[in-house]
């Protein structure tokens, strides 16, 4: 890809990430010089073969692991640069997440569980904001429940609330849809292509899901470590098929 | 089976061996106090030995009395003149008589050495190595009444040489010597006493003891091919009444055996440290394999699905156990013995005894072996049956929560625990439940297992109510911690009850001990009329003789000044004393179970000059009137006469050894002439019969009618110090030890060595404590363990390193304050109990509120640090792994 010369905002952005697990014998290249941009207000999803490296790429991209060589940029910030401390204050501020499942603190509240990225950095959540999250993803009623006492949609609705409650520069989600039965799946990730459309966020998905791809702008498909291709305006078919092809 | 139980005891050896940790400290203190008392005891023994081993036969008063103040019974003196027939007889190589006594000895800067620590004896010196027990190493021995040998450890200590002079204390005023030999117990003379020796010329040890003509016993040789058994019956047969010959192995045994019984108790108080360590330890114990157990839901469920028995699951638990009890043991053994030697090391310093090297006793490592295994399989034994009802099922449904409803069987469970304990306790107190202290021990364990048992009940809101402070100190954290510290109400009240048990017993010794110190400071001050107290300094029966009062008396400025005697004697016919002779002989101190003397009470005599010292000591109302307290008379508390069913008129039946050396069967009857009605705290609970200073002389041997402590008053006007600064000046010639104090500082001093019994006393309850918080971080491991997902996420979210330690710590600090609560608030209950159980003898509760709430800051602190280990763990956690969705 080529550098910051466009006209679109980069949220975030690889540059020949490189990451490398184990040594001798034992080495796997989980990532091979991958470079990849994210411009602001795009939804991607990321998709690939088990062992291709995109929950390898997600993690370095969202600061939850680092590089063994190359660059990895959110908001303009250059992660390697950052220490531990600065690392995980960047991911506090910056970076928005949902995971297949264990999503939410368990002893928290609805409400706690969203704003606590915020309450974690002692800022004062925007409450007009997190109001017209908390309504978009319907959960008024719901606020002060235990996420034992919510159902997996639920939970999942909560996660995302959490991950746009702070306002970050990008969202990462991780299978977000991988535990939940399809229809629930399908509520979630309408919800999510909403917050793009309406909320101007900026989400990376990493699925192996064709359908949850379809709801991207573009999908970037990994195998052995290298992007392999990437499709703009994707379909849940035409996903299937080259998914077909990158497994033969 | 058996593999897969050992393939998990091995896969899990981390986290086990923390929980073997627990264990093994109070094993090890269990062991370690055995093999201590096993190196001191054949330390001793052989001392004993060496010093008494050239004696062939003694001959001793049989009249022993026991006596508050010292360790072997007291014997009056026997007849000088019974050396000469001695001699004569058949079988008789030597014969020397013996003089023994104590006595206070002035460093080279004029004080008295301090009365803690070992005792000072006079001995007459000997001119014969194997009676006299010892060997002088340096300089020779002492001739001639001015010349004194010393024991060379004391001589090290306080800077003596041969060519000194040593000033004494002696019961017919000070006496100086000049130090001409140094030397100690054995043939090499390289052994030393535990005790300060000072030997000197044997008529002039008499004239200053005031025994003159008289020897404390008389040790004979006997001539070769005479046994010592032919010889002590040969003697025995020529001796007169009420003296004994006993042999030098009968001597060696006796000795010994008292010996051992000190030592018996100094380890026995230790060892009982471990015990309740131990007893800590099974909560902790308990605890890590409930959560042990709840973590492996799922494995265990696996295994019944794949066919295993209900058996076999309880079976691999309590293999399990045994295992960890094993090796707990084993290596607490080992920790002990190291432990023993250290200690010996450090006692060395106090008490030289002769250096023996430590040995592990085939008693330590049963009992070790013992306690570790049977307490850690008894404290799994519930998590293991709990475990055997885990359904198949759940090793397929995605959690297994452990139910967190407390049932009502538990409920009532812990009922019947809290109505026992407090029963026991109270009838304990009040004596119906004898032996008084067990029945109390049962009580307290029942006590601090029902919090165990209905803890879980409170432990929510206690928790969220103790918690919500660190909220105010960072917002989100604390909610975090607090919640965290909630969430398992069941464990965290295990957690926090082990601590609350040695929170519970400091607050118990906190409390009781303060309520004596307040009471005994409230009669001094309300009772004491006195400004000044003249100390005798030394140790007992080495008080000040009478020339001391009567200078004091003369120097101008002091108004009223008074003396007390004090010494042991027995009474027959208190209640105390027919419980006294309804006990087995054998129950008795060796030492007095072939006394002459009569079983009876115990009790303290004091000889006064009634007037004068009801100026200075308030006894409150004395019935019928002071000037009924006349000569062979006594005047007791008006509650002990009512105890006993006495009146005025009555009379006490008393027994005094002296006596009955004197002649006649030593019992002689005073009648009671007069009551009062305030306490005189001073001998504890040992009963107090006043007398006239005159019958205290007659009835009392001659080296104990010297004054024990001497109070005065200043004359409206003159100045406290110019007084003080005379009185020294008057008494410095006749009793160099004696020492004038203002009355404040004397209290302070009585209280001293207390609060020295005490530190020692918390310091090993440290350990309790110490075994607690071990499972503070136990349990906090495994529940980070457990949260690993959490922590992960957290970190994810943004949360820093520093605020999960943070969260984690905080977290500790709520469930350590929850167990220091409970442990001050059921001490605190028992203590009531304690000393409601000692308002008999005047007893006040006084709360010591200061040291409670630094108690428990200071578990919460505790707790704290704890964390810091697993808090350091939580903040190393694992995102990746955390987040993985398998």
């Amino acid at each position: 890809m080529s550098d910051t010369t466009t006209s679109t905002v980069i949220a975030a952005a690889a540059h020949d990430a490189t990451k490398v697990y184990g040594h001798g014998d034992t080495q796997v290249v989980a990532l091979n010089g991958v470079s990849v941009d994210f411009a602001r207000g795009q939804y991607t999803a990321i998709m690939g073969p088990s062992g291709s490296g995109k929950s390898t790429l997600m993690h370095c991209l969202a600061g939850l692991d680092r590089l063994t060589s190359g660059q990895v940029f959110v908001a303009g910030v250059d992660l390697s640069s950052l220490d531990e401390k600065a690392l995980t204050q960047l991911r506090r501020d910056q970076i928005g997440f949902v995971f297949q499942a264990f999503n939410l603190i368990p002893t928290l509240s609805a409400i706690e569980n969203i704003t606590l990225p915020m309450d974690l950095g002692g800022r004062e959540p925007d409450q007009q904001w997190v109001d017209q999250v908390v309504t978009t993803v319907g959960l008024a009623d719901r606020l002060s429940h235990r996420p034992s006492e919510l159902s997996g949609g639920q939970q999942q609705r909560v996660a995302v609330a959490r991950a746009l409650a702070s306002r970050p520069q990008i969202i990462f989600a991780d299978e977000p849809t991988g535990n939940l039965d399809s229809r629930t799946g399908n509520e979630i990730l309408t919800f999510m292509r909403a917050a793009v459309d309406e909320l101007r966020q900026t989400i990376v998905m990493v699925t192996h899901d064709p359908n949850a791809a379809s709801y991207a702008d573009r999908v970037i498909f990994l195998a052995d470590g290298h992007i392999v291709d990437e499709m703009p305006n994707p379909t849940a078919a035409s996903v299937l098929d080259k998914m077909k092809q990158l497994g033969d | 089976m058996l593999r897969v139980a050992l393939r998990g005891i091995l896969s899990r050896r981390w986290r086990l061996l923390t929980t073997g940790i627990a264990i093994l400290l109070g094993v090890a203190f269990i062991s370690g106090t055995d093999v201590l008392s096993d190196v001191l005891t054949r330390g001793a023994n052989g001392l004993i030995d060496a010093a008494y081993r050239g004696i062939d036969v003694q001959v001793r008063s049989s009249a022993a009395t026991e006596n508050e103040f010292s360790s072997q019974p007291v014997r009056p003196e026997v007849d000088a003149s019974l050396l000469d027939t001695i001699r004569a007889t058949k079988g008789v190589a030597v014969a020397e008589g013996q003089i023994q006594a104590q006595a206070t000895m002035l460093d080279k800067k004029g004080k008295p050495l301090p009365t803690v620590g070992p005792p000072t004896f006079l001995f007459n010196w000997i001119d014969n190595p194997d009676l006299v027990g010892g060997t002088v190493t340096s300089g020779r021995a002492p001739n001639g009444p001015d010349e004194a040998a010393l024991d060379f450890k004391t001589a090290e200590e306080f800077g003596f040489r041969v060519g000194d002079h040593l000033t004494m204390q002696l019961p017919k005023g000070p006496a100086t010597f000049t130090i001409v030999g140094l030397g100690g117990i054995g043939k090499k003379g390289d052994q030393s006493a535990g005790a300060r020796s000072v030997l000197v010329d044997t008529a002039r040890a008499q004239q200053l003891l005031g025994i003159e003509g008289k020897f404390s016993s008389i040790v004979v040789k006997a001539a070769p091919g005479v046994t010592q058994d032919q010889l002590a019956k040969r003697i025995g047969q020529i001796l007169p009444d009420k003296v004994e010959a006993i042999t030098g192995e009968a001597l060696i045994k006796e000795t010994q055996a008292s010996i051992a019984q000190i030592l018996g108790v100094i380890t026995d108080l230790v060892a009982a440290f471990g015990w309740l360590a131990v007893f800590v330890a099974l909560f902790v114990i308990y605890n890590t394999f409930s959560i042990l157990i709840a973590q492996r839901t799922r494995e265990m469920a696996l295994l019944r699905a794949v066919g295993a028995s209900r058996g076999q699951i309880l079976g691999s638990v309590i293999l399990e156990a045994t295992v960890v009890g094993l090796v707990a043991a084993v290596l607490g053994v080992a920790v002990g013995f190291v432990l023993a030697a250290g200690l010996q090391n450090i006692l060395a310093s106090f008490i030289p005894l002769a250096k023996e090297p430590a040995r592990l006793t085939t008693s330590a490592i049963v009992t070790s072996l013992i306690v570790g295994v049977v307490a850690t399989v008894a404290s799994a034994l519930g998590p293991a049956i709990r475990a055997t009802r885990i359904p198949p099922v759940a090793a397929i449904s995605e959690t297994a929560v452990e139910p967190q409803e407390v049932s009502l069987r538990r409920k009532v469970f812990g009922a019947l625990l809290v109505v026992g304990g407090v029963a026991a306790v109270l009838l304990a107190v009040q004596k119906t439940l004898e032996p008084v202290l067990t029945w109390v021990g049962a009580g307290a364990a029942m006590l601090f297992l029902s919090v165990l048992v209905i803890g879980p009940t409170f432990a929510g809101r206690v928790t969220a109510w103790l918690g919500a402070p660190l909220r105010l100190l960072d917002r989100t954290t604390g909610r975090i911690a607090q919640q965290n510290a909630v969430r398992n109400p069941k464990r965290t009240t295990a957690t926090a009850a082990a601590l609350t048990i040695g929170v519970g017993v400091v607050a118990v010794i906190a409390v009781v001990a303060a309520s004596f110190k307040g009471t005994f400071t409230d009669v001094f001050q309300n009772q004491i009329r006195a400004d000044y107290v003249v100390d005798s300094g030394g140790q007992f029966g080495t008080g000040m003789p009478p020339e001391v009062l009567a200078a004091v008396q003369q120097v101008p400025g002091v108004a009223d000044a008074s003396s007390l005697r004090l010494f042991g004697g027995i009474v027959l016919n208190s209640k105390k004393a027919a419980e006294q002779r309804a006990l087995p002989r054998s129950e008795l101190p060796p030492a007095l179970r072939d006394s002459t003397a009569p079983v009876g009470e115990p009790v303290l005599t004091a000889g006064i000059e009634p007037k004068p010292f009801t100026t200075v000591f308030d006894l409150g109302r004395v019935t019928p009137g002071l000037s009924a307290v006349r000569d062979d008379g006594v005047m007791i508390e008006k509650k002990l006469a009512a105890d006993n069913g006495w009146k005025i008129g009555d009379r006490v039946e008393f027994y005094f050894a002296q006596q009955h050396l004197q002649g006649g069967d030593g019992r002689i009857e005073l009648p009671i002439v007069a009551t009062y009605d305030k306490s005189f705290a001073i001998g504890g609970d040992t009963p107090l019969y006043f007398m006239t200073q005159a019958t205290f002389a007659k009835l009392q041997p001659p080296q104990l009618n010297v004054d024990q402590t001497i109070y005065f008053n200043t004359a409206a006007g003159a100045s406290g110090k110019t007084v003080a600064r005379a009185v020294t000046k008057a008494i410095e010639p006749i009793s160099p030890v004696a020492s004038v104090v203002p009355i404040g500082k004397y209290f302070n001093d009585r209280l001293a060595p207390i609060n020295g019994f005490l530190n020692l006393v918390y310091g090993l309850l440290a350990l309790a404590v110490v075994v607690a918080l071990v499972g503070i971080w136990n349990t906090l491991l495994l529940s980070i363990y457990e949260r690993t997902r959490e922590i992960g996420l957290l970190r994810a979210i943004g949360m820093e390193r520093r605020k999960v330690r943070r969260a984690v710590r905080m977290e500790a600090a709520v469930i350590a304050l929850f167990g220091t609560v409970m442990g001050i608030a059921l001490g605190v209950a028992l203590s009531l109990a304690f000393v409601n159980g000692f308002a008999d003898q005047g007893i006040k509760l006084h709360l010591p509120t200061t040291q409670l709430v630094v108690i428990a800051v200071g578990g919460a602190f505790a707790g704290v640090l704890a964390a810091l280990w697993p808090a350091f763990k939580a903040s190393r956690t694992n995102m990746l792994e955390a987040i993985a969705t398998t």
